[in-house]
């Protein structure tokens, strides 16, 4: 009985609710009323504030919230936002979702805890410039703390222990985080300093992400799109050459070809050598222990009749590249064949991603993700990305302006990850604070 | 535990009205009353609009525990290690990105329980001080104590929710309490938690 009475209750509610979402702006008297009282409390800001930087409120009595209020109240709003963002949990919530979204393909803020998602928490902590994020040769871990595996190469190169542990134990990232230069993989077996490292672009969760199985075309399209904020359906261009389509694509029929491959390919597979001696590798996908394979060569293919027999012979200028640039190469065997890790960016031309003229080539990873850094779209990406962080929900179209300028803001404040969301909650179209 | 969970909901109800509808742009939103949410402003077009309005959010699987703990100064003995994976396992039923279109019925039936285990936390912390935060006067061994429920809710609300509570939101509270309660008069521990579990599953502190 008091289940159905529960129920039904529920039900109320959401009808209400529904009620009130048909009554677009809520201009009637009540709402007004309602608005004007609310005016006067002089705290709401503040919390307001809070909220959407930490995710917390505070009691009102809490030294540190009648701190940041009296600032509030004396108009001080960068000094106010500046002190929220040096609580722990705009690092441990706010910045760790906005992190979480980037690090896997459905972009979801559930992702676990990673190298990729600490690095990004670390950059902001430490305010380093967040071009870094994908070019620096760093990565974060948790301080040494019992009941923590942290063997790098059990722990972190072959597999996501060190951080999933972190987690476990509720760590505190921004007192825990420690950061350690030169990133990590396997090459030949063996744990070397990444010579090509880019960020989180080379980082192993990423990787495994984007660079297990394949073609490693989906670490070129995830990296415009999480940190470009430009899917592959609006790169997509057929005008451009095909010379570097892979030897996989087929090319008949040609009118198919022509007016649906050719379109991402062009783009895609131009920027694909950059990833040429990276490989995921998961001897044991239950055991969870994959790692980045670095330069790992390689004298024979599978056969494709019978992938367990290493029988297929690697030609010596291909045999630092990974084998799945070899996949299906008798698709079409005049297809680009990658040697090396050159690439070249065709979408310069077009002059839509407003890259610098250092993108318009390169050799490997960091120099891709170079490009991506200095790319105009990179800042405003970061932007959109902490807009919908603070403000829960996208900019719409009218407000592209809004983003641009405050892309703008955030490549003048050195790429500091900090300083955007702050410039974020103070912007008014976002929490509405004049 | 049936009745209070009712009056809960019927708390709901009333904090669902103060919900006002706005769309903006692509995007339904909702504005949650605030500041910046700029009254009149809303009728004169959509730049306008977007320019005054602030979306609602709701809390999120990772704001939860961090929002309690921080609003109601729970310090970190206060939650054991079994109650937290329980919290936890609760919290993963809640909106991932505090996306306001993710709340269900689900969501509410578990801020409910959620309420329901943060608050005894809470009364088992507040027992313990010579001068509590919230529960002040109220006497937990089953003796009548001296307090002042309209203090109580005022606090409560005004710490974990981002705006003022409203006195026909605490009368409707505080008499909810009198008519649970009317016959149990020693039971001010009880009390404690109905007003505790009240606030914490409301729709304003559902918002963040």
């Amino acid at each position: 009985m008091a289940c159905i009475l529960l129920l039904s209750t529920l039900l109320l509610f959401f009808q209400n609710c529904e009620d009130h979402s048909s009554n677009i702006a809520g201009t009637n008297e009540d709402s007004l009323n309602y608005r004007k009282t609310i005016a006067l409390d002089i705290s709401s800001d503040t919390k307001l504030l809070l909220k959407r930087l930490t995710g917390i409120l505070l009691p009102e009595d809490d030294e540190f919230f009648i701190e940041v209020n009296n600032l509030v109240q004396n108009n001080m709003y960068e000094e106010a936002t500046q002190k929220i963002t040096e609580r722990d949990e705009f690092y441990n919530i706010t910045i760790r979702d906005f992190a979480s979204k980037m690090s896997v393909a459905s972009e979801v803020t559930t992702a676990p805890l990673s190298d990729f998602v600490a690095t990004i928490i670390g950059i902001a902590r430490d305010d380093i410039n967040a071009q870094k994020m994908l070019t620096g040769s760093f990565f974060y871990k948790g301080k040494k703390q019992t009941g923590i595996r942290e063997n790098v190469i059990n722990d972190i190169v072959k597999s996501n222990n060190h951080y999933d542990d972190l987690d476990k134990l509720s760590v505190n990232l921004r007192l825990s985080l420690e950061k350690i230069d030169n990133q990590k993989v396997l090459s030949n077996n063996k744990m070397i300093d990444l010579e090509d490292a880019a960020g989180v672009l080379t980082s192993r969760a990423f990787m495994m992400a984007h660079a297990y199985e394949g073609t490693n075309r989906r670490v070129i399209e995830y990296s415009m799109s999480q940190f470009l904020c430009r899917p592959i359906t609006e790169w997509a261009n057929g005008q451009l050459s095909d010379a570097f389509v892979g030897r996989d694509i087929g090319r008949s029929p040609k009118v198919e070809y022509d007016s649906k491959c050719k379109s991402c390919h062009a783009p895609m597979d131009s920027f694909r050598p950059a990833t040429a001696y990276f490989d995921f590798t998961f001897p044991n996908p239950k055991l969870k222990t994959g790692f980045i394979n670095y330069k790992n060569k390689t004298t024979r293919d599978p056969n494709p009749e019978k992938p367990t027999q290493l029988s297929i012979v690697v030609a010596p200028e291909e045999q630092l590249v990974s084998s799945k640039f070899r996949r299906s190469k008798s698709t079409f065997e005049f297809g680009f064949v990658v040697k090396n890790n050159q690439w070249v960016n065709l979408l310069i031309e077009s002059g839509k991603f407003e890259w610098s003229s250092a993108g318009a080539q390169g050799e490997g990873m960091k120099a891709f993700g170079t490009a991506l850094s200095e790319s105009n779209l990179f800042s405003e990406c970061m932007a959109e990305r902490a807009f919908k962080s603070v403000c829960k929900r996208h900019p719409t179209e009218g407000e592209a302006s809004v983003i641009r300028a405050i892309g703008e803001e955030f490549r003048s404040s050195n790429y500091s990850l900090k300083k955007l969301f702050e410039i974020v909650a103070l912007t008014p179209n976002c929490l509405g604070i004049q | 535990m049936s009745r209070l969970f009712f009056i809960v909901f019927i708390i709901f109800t009333v904090s669902c009205g103060e919900f006002n509808a706005n769309t903006v742009g692509s995007e339904s939103s909702i504005s949650d009353g605030s500041p910046g949410d700029g009254g009149s402003s809303v009728d004169s077009g959509v730049t306008e609009s977007v320019m005054k309005v602030n979306t609602l959010g709701v809390i999120s699987q990772r704001q939860y525990l961090p929002k309690v703990k921080g609003c109601l100064g729970l310090d970190a003995t206060s939650i054991t290690a079994a109650e937290l994976i329980e919290i936890n396992a609760l919290t993963a039923n809640l909106s991932e990105e505090g996306d306001v279109k993710s709340i269900a019925a689900p969501t509410m039936m578990v801020m409910a329980t959620l309420a329901s285990k943060i608050c005894s936390s809470l009364i088992k912390q507040e027992e313990k001080l010579d001068s509590p935060r919230f529960f002040k006067g109220y006497s937990f061994d089953k003796s009548k104590g001296q307090y002042d429920v309209v203090q109580t809710i005022t606090l409560l609300s005004n710490s974990c929710s981002d705006r003022i509570v409203q006195p026909d939101e605490v009368e409707l509270i505080s008499n909810k309490v009198k008519e649970a309660f009317k016959e149990d008069s020693l039971k001010s521990a009880e009390e404690a938690l109905f007003v505790c579990i009240a606030i914490l599953s409301s729709g304003q502190f559902l918002l963040n």
